[in-house]
């Protein structure tokens, strides 16, 4: 169902995200992602292609990742929320891989009447190896209107 | 090879994309994330948002019929498979909704070389601004790009 954002007044710095699990990624699943996105960059579909220019496979494309963090920061605060999604993309994932996707409050406050949190997140495979870390910034409604 | 700084402050050619609803479907679904607002045209009527809306990573979809990441890598004077993607940044202004015409203005904001484990690396920062018909500001991204030697 939709989700209803927080009330600003009972959010609070340290509050965790309910984490998500994502995966295990299949190739498929990378070939979905090509064809949604448009993002035919070979590495991702055409197992000889990446092998010639080194990697072990192919692997998942980094906006998949970033995916799964807007679906993280979403699943808690409502689409509506998110005011902006920032990454950065740490280790490839690649086939297999089970993905946890984590995230807590790190700071609170208020900016042009706005009342704002700032979260750290991060995403990371099944060996505490992180594939993204970044940052999002949701407003969030007030008790009192 | 270094690539070619001389395209730094360049703008790409400005393209319309019509959001459709099929595409928001698709990329939800490829992610593999439920949330009925990309999905379900009935329940997302019934909510605040009165209808369907993109996925946070949805801009990532519209794309050029004219051009491609890959032209921007060959006037960088780049190879791909030293290319990686270092990070992405979406800013909100307006929910992104099936219907809507947004004019998407890529520009390359920057470049810098910074040191790597494995040498210096080219940081190539894209902005691209996404304007709805009605002349607002629905959406900004930034992107760096990471080209290794």
């Amino acid at each position: 169902m939709i989700k209803e954002p927080p009330f600003f007044e009972n959010v609070n710095e340290g509050d965790e995200l309910p984490p998500i699990k994502k995966g295990p990624i299949n190739r498929t699943q990378l070939v979905k992602y090509a064809g949604a996105s448009g993002d035919f960059n070979p590495m991702h579909h055409d197992e000889v292609f990446a092998k010639n220019a080194g990697m072990p496979s192919v692997f998942a494309h980094g906006m998949l990742s970033m995916g799964f963090a807007g679906q993280l920061v979403v699943d808690w605060c409502g689409n509506e929320a998110l005011k902006r999604l920032g990454v950065r993309f740490a280790a490839i994932t690649w086939p297999g891989d089970v993905i946890m996707c984590k995230g807590k409050v790190v700071k609170k406050y208020q900016e042009q009447g706005k009342n704002l949190v700032d979260c750290e997140i991060y995403c990371e495979n099944q060996n505490g190896q992180k594939t993204v870390t970044g940052s999002a910034t949701v407003e969030l409604p007030s008790k009192k209107g | 090879m270094p690539v070619d700084r001389s395209v730094l402050g360049k703008e790409y050619p400005p393209f319309v994309y019509e959001v459709e609803k099929g595409k928001i479907r698709e990329l939800a679904e490829a992610l593999e994330d439920p949330n009925p607002l990309y999905r379900d045209e009935k329940v997302a009527r019934s909510t605040k948002y009165g209808g369907l809306i993109g996925s946070p990573t949805f801009l990532t979809c519209f794309r050029s019929p004219d051009w491609s990441m890959l032209d921007l890598i060959k006037d960088l004077k780049a190879d791909i498979g030293k290319l990686l993607h270092g990070e992405q940044e979406y800013e909100y202004f307006r929910p992104i909704r099936p219907g809507d015409k947004l004019t998407c203005k890529l520009k390359i904001k920057d470049i810098y070389t910074k040191e790597g484990k494995a040498g210096p690396m080219d940081m190539v920062v894209t902005e691209t601004d996404y304007v709805n018909d009605k002349g607002e500001l629905a959406a900004r991204a930034r992107a760096v790009l990471v080209i290794r030697s």
